[in-house]
């Protein structure tokens, strides 16, 4: 059977297409289970055969309140991270500015544009 | 007038770079020539090159330099080969590609404790993972993973979390890439690998030169994936020069020795930074 050069093209796009989903979809796969163990309670978390169908449960959410000041926590870690690249952004922009403007070194250039970039 | 200018706006990064590196340095090479031990602090004092004998002459040292070598080695080769594939498979445009680029980079936005435990407890758990499951289905024999195949199971953790970032560099790189240079490659016949291996490789030359780096940087210091789920075991099988630096200081509550281990480490560091640089700079001389 001969396959025409558009319909040999239709299909490769096709692969490459459902390649991309199927990547996509292993890769993004625990990221998922993670939320969905979340909705699961503790027994439906380590039953075997795994489930994907149950219903849903908030109570996870609610423990971790209890058990530990969950906000606080995700505070610190939005304020360390957010402080942290403000910091290096103000000490760093103006050094690889210079470096990109005023350096003659060749490499120190590049080094500093790709970090612009 | 320039000159001076150049000079001002790179003088904070440079003093506090400076500052960050000579003072640690400077306290960790005084600790490791000091006996400093925190359970007798009363016995302090110069004890020469001591530190050092004992740190190299311990058993594991040789398994963890190893075990760091495989895990950097192991994660850079995977990442590297998923991300250059998934990118080029990205090239064709097709409805819904922003949401596919979205769900392949998500994983670099996970916590690496976050990511550990994942693992650890819904895929590699011997009896309710899902990697038990999925073989059990296949008629094939359970494998507890991380008591097993400790430092393959890390590496798989560390290449799940650090593929987005090679593809993300590599996807940028490759959307700068000169169309009309390809469609030219084409009309003359060049097919997949004659595009693949004169135009995307070199064009992705120093993409991968900084992927590698950045990635050799990290991989070299790993500790939360092994501090949540192996604790450097069995015996010394995922134990790397961190692992054993943080078992000689706080568990083994020997600074000294701890500081000589850490000046090992960054002896190791700098030989592998000297070949990555040179071999990224010539990359970038190009």
């Amino acid at each position: 059977m001969i396959i025409g050069y558009r319909n040999m093209k239709r299909i490769k796009h096709q692969t490459t297409v459902l390649a991309c989903c199927v990547l996509a979809a292993i890769f993004f796969f625990p990221i998922f289970w993670m939320v969905l163990t979340s909705f699961k309670t503790e027994l439906q978390a380590i039953q075997s055969p795994p489930l994907f169908f149950f219903e849903p449960t908030l109570e996870n959410f609610s423990i971790i309140q209890e058990r530990s000041d969950y906000t606080k926590y995700a505070l610190n870690s939005i304020i360390t991270s957010l402080g942290a690249t403000l910091l290096a952004l103000v000490i760093a922009v103006p050094s690889a500015y210079s470096m990109a403007f005023f350096s003659r070194s060749i490499y120190q250039r590049y080094l500093a544009l790709d970090a612009l970039n | 007038m320039k000159i001076n200018l150049y000079k001002v706006l790179q003088a904070p990064s440079i003093i506090l770079l400076l500052l960050w590196m000579i003072v640690p340095l400077s306290m960790t090479l005084y600790f490791s020539f000091q006996r400093y031990h925190l359970l007798y602090p009363e016995r302090s004092g110069f004890v020469g090159l001591s530190n050092y004998d004992f740190f190299l002459t311990d058993p594991a040292l040789g398994v963890s330099v190893l075990n760091t070598l495989t895990l950097v080695g192991g994660v850079i080769f995977i990442s590297v080969i998923l991300g250059l594939g998934i990118s080029l498979l990205l090239q064709e445009a097709f409805r819904g590609r922003g949401i596919i680029r979205i769900l392949l980079i998500s994983p670099f936005f996970i916590m690496p404790t976050v990511n550990a435990l994942i693992w650890k407890n819904m895929f590699m758990n011997p009896v309710y993972g899902l990697f038990a499951y999925v073989s059990e289905i296949f008629g094939l024999p359970v494998i507890n993973w991380l008591a097993e195949l400790p430092l393959l199971s890390i590496i798989i953790m560390l290449s799940w979390q650090w593929t987005p970032f090679a593809l993300l560099i590599f996807m940028t790189s490759l959307q700068s890439m000169d169309q009309e240079q390809i469609e030219a490659a084409e009309i003359e016949g060049a097919g997949f690998w004659a595009k693949f291996r004169y135009l995307t490789i070199p064009h992705l030359g120093r993409a991968i030169g900084v992927v590698v780096m950045i990635q050799a940087i990290f991989h070299l210091g790993v500790f939360a994936e092994i501090y949540v789920t192996t604790g450097g075991g069995p015996g010394h099988d995922s134990t790397n020069t961190t692992w054993l630096i943080f078992k000689q200081a706080l568990l083994g509550f020997d600074v000294g020795v701890a500081s000589a281990g850490g000046v090992f480490a960054i002896i190791i560091a700098n030989i592998i930074a000297f070949f990555l640089i040179k071999t990224v700079a010539k990359g970038m001389e190009k």
